[in-house]
């Protein structure tokens, strides 16, 4: 039972750790810094969510059927049949042979500091549980 | 007292991270405490459902398939009913870290004895007052 105990806690530390993670990587990604682009800008879509210019959506579709959500910031920057050229984690994206350089969102700078504390509480709250799982497990057999 | 520190001081500091670090994205946070509060009372619910001889055997064995059940529900409600715009990752990646620590604090509070009535009705107001939380974040 302790064992299964402490495996449940395991998991659940881990799964915190994948969704904080993914939460940095996400928020990383709409700022394109880490993607490799290259293609003709086909569509762009503003998409409006629950508070209609604080969390709206944007998404743009390359010539390739390439589907990426950007931040505001990157969805201003691109014209419709225009070629975006962009390596992997390299900070200026060039359209039509122009430079444009790219920065982090407000979203990642907050998900830079807020995720790791998130994960720290979590992965302190799941050592308190194997800490009492222990003792729980040491009276009983005491 | 100690039922309800555990339930409410993890989650209380989670979720001002979230409003200092991320208060311009006040949906992150509602997402968050709609994710534990959900999962809080589901759980509770649950443990309360639990005969109290059976308690310490049957509710280490319940709680992480409930924690991911509600995950499951909350993916669910991400992508019909709260699916405006699209299927935002973020916020079910928020959603699922308030289900996870929640998951955790129930986990801890599992001990040989079952929590009492009282200790119970507290945490299901406690997991019911954050999925208000959550739900007036999330929509203002």
């Amino acid at each position: 039972m302790r064992s299964l105990k402490s495996r449940s806690i395991w998991l659940l530390v881990l799964l915190g750790v994948i969704f904080g993670g993914a939460n940095l990587w996400l928020t990383a990604s709409r700022s394109t810094i880490p993607l490799g682009l290259r293609g003709k800008v086909r569509q762009k879509q503003r998409l409006i969510e629950k508070t209609p210019g604080v969390d709206d959506v944007f998404i743009v579709t390359l010539d390739s059927d390439r589907r990426i959500q950007v931040d505001g910031s990157v969805f201003d920057l691109l014209v419709k049949d225009q070629t975006v050229i962009k390596a992997r984690w390299e900070r200026t994206m060039t359209i039509e042979d122009r430079g444009f350089p790219l920065s982090w969102s407000s979203d990642f700078y907050g998900m830079m500091w807020s995720m790791p504390l998130t994960v720290t509480v979590i992965t302190w709250l799941g050592l308190v549980s194997l800490d009492r799982t222990r003792q729980t497990s040491d009276e009983l057999s005491s | 007292m100690r039922t309800l520190s555990i339930a409410v001081l993890p989650t209380f500091v989670v979720s001002l991270l979230f409003y200092v670090l991320l208060g311009h994205r006040r949906d992150y946070l509602g997402h968050y405490a709609a994710g534990y509060g959900g999962t809080l009372s589901a759980i509770s619910i649950l443990f309360g459902a639990i005969p109290s001889k059976w308690f310490a055997r049957i509710a280490p064995v319940v709680v992480l398939p409930s924690t991911l059940l509600c995950i499951a529900a909350g993916t669910v409600t991400e992508a019909t009913v709260f699916r405006l715009a699209k299927f935002d990752e973020v916020d079910w990646c928020n959603q699922n870290l308030g289900a996870v620590l929640a998951g955790l604090a129930a986990i801890c509070l599992v001990n040989n004895e079952k929590p009492s009535d009282v200790a119970l009705r507290c945490l299901i107001a406690t997991g019911a007052i954050s999925l208000l939380v959550g739900a007036y974040f999330a929509f203002t």
